[in-house]
């Protein structure tokens, strides 16, 4: 799973080599595009997500060593936060309960996608399915939504206390689907 | 001890970047100390190599790539020494006046690397302000002569078809250029490129990248400094997946003895 060449591309966008970033930017696109539109369920807003995690790897060079983990983790990472900053400046989102799976625009074509990263989002995808909807609901609001707490417990109609234990059940039962799935469970 | 949990539920706040900087110390605070936090924290985060890919694959909107490669580019090159640009990418100005005055450059290979990276981004503004440039600096008058060291054929391999070419190298005052005209290529994909290869003994390395036109020619110029005649051996235009082999992945259409 490590990825040397990604961490050899990194270093040379330090050095301000385009073609490092570009290759890594098709690399990403389709992954990080598709993670910040599930996050913001907006085409602009996600498109605005990738052009800022692109801008802080060229311009401020966010600094990422292999003690940081998996390249495509760190990567991933930086999106999350960054979609959850621009989710909060944007104060008229619509808020959506559920992920409306169906209403996606579905890819006709996958070309740049890897075949590692394909296998992952099937057995993920999978996984996430076999979870009981409140389940997967609680997974929505408090990891792709990025909700409060207090929100949380809003929408769940739970009470705040029992918030934590039940996103705890969520991601245990989720991990064993995974291991089911045969995906490598981390963490 | 209740203050202990009134932090340890913060996590969730904190996890998803909703706590002020001031409850933020104070719950980093608590973390460096609470061993239940430290891991649920480890956990979630870990969560990142899994849960990204519950997303469907979405496409991407059109034109996107070239928007957002195009204002990193853009501003960098701007910030940037002048000096540092790339020359002389594409075909489309080349002219028996392509004499260009350029000032110092990166390595060699910053040159066809940049190159690559131009057109693989096909047409926008970033190549159309590249041209611009470089149109404005063609207006200057020549004080080289160029001096055409080597002409050679290309001939098609087995996987070229019908595809023909030439292999110009041009002496301009101190430094060398090469000149590729292709014709009758096959059509690319996507991210397909055409890549020239400068082949020393056996060792192939990356010279100019381009892409075809729609009626198959593709043109590409690019400059070698410190050219040594007896170097390469033999000149190759190869079709690969995308513009970052490092050594030819895909087949050779084009290939001449130097």
């Amino acid at each position: 799973m490590s990825e040397p060449h990604d961490i050899e591309l990194y270093k040379r966008l330090v050095q301000q080599d385009k073609m490092a970033l570009e290759t890594l930017y098709n690399r990403y696109e389709k992954l990080i595009y598709s993670f910040s539109y599930r996050m913001t369920k907006d085409p602009k807003l996600a498109e605005e997500v990738v052009q800022e995690v692109f801008m802080k790897l060229w311009k401020t060079h966010a600094v990422y060593s292999e003690e940081k983990g998996k390249f495509s983790s760190w990567l991933l990472t930086m999106t999350r936060n960054m979609a959850l900053d621009l989710i909060r400046k944007q104060s008229k989102r619509p808020t959506v309960e559920y992920e409306e799976r169906d209403s996606l625009q579905e890819a006709s074509e996958t070309p740049e996608v890897m075949l590692e990263e394909k296998e992952q989002t099937r057995l993920v995808r999978r996984a996430v399915t076999k979870l009981k909807k409140d389940q997967q609901h609680i997974i929505e609001l408090f990891y792709f939504q990025g909700l409060t707490h207090e929100k949380i417990a809003d929408r769940t109609g739970l009470p705040l206390g029992t918030v934590k234990g039940r996103i705890r059940l969520a991601l245990k039962h989720l991990k064993t689907h995974i291991h089911e799935e045969g995906g490598n469970v981390s963490g | 001890m209740a203050n202990h949990t009134d932090q340890c539920d913060k996590i969730i706040d904190y996890f998803n970047g909703h706590l002020t900087e001031e409850e933020k110390d104070s719950f980093e605070l608590h973390l460096a100390n609470c061993s239940e936090c430290q891991a649920e924290l480890a956990e979630w985060n870990a969560l990142i190599d899994e849960l990204p890919y519950d997303s469907e694959p979405v496409s991407p909107p059109e034109g996107m790539k070239e928007r957002i490669l195009g204002n990193l580019f853009e501003d960098s090159d701007q910030d940037s020494d002048k000096n540092e640009k790339p020359v002389l990418p594409i075909a489309p100005i080349q002219s028996d006046k392509k004499t260009v005055k350029k000032k110092s450059r990166p390595s060699k290979w910053m040159v066809p690397a940049a190159a690559a990276l131009l057109l693989s981004l096909g047409g926008n503004f970033f190549l159309y302000n590249e041209l611009q440039e470089q149109s404005a600096q063609l207006g200057q008058s020549q004080d080289t002569i160029d001096e055409l060291l080597q002409f050679v054929t290309l001939t098609p391999a087995d996987e070229g078809g019908n595809a023909a070419g030439t292999a110009s190298i041009v002496r301009n005052g101190s430094e060398v250029n090469v000149v590729i005209n292709a014709s009758s290529l096959g059509p690319l994909n996507e991210d397909e490129v055409y890549q020239v290869w400068l082949i020393e003994g056996e060792t192939p390395q990356r010279a100019g990248t381009f892409k075809s036109s729609e009626t198959g020619e593709g043109t590409v110029v690019f400059t070698l400094d410190n050219f040594n005649p007896d170097q390469w051996n033999q000149i190759a235009v190869s079709h690969e997946p995308d513009a970052s082999s490092e050594t030819p992945e895909g087949s050779v259409v084009l290939s001449s003895e130097l």
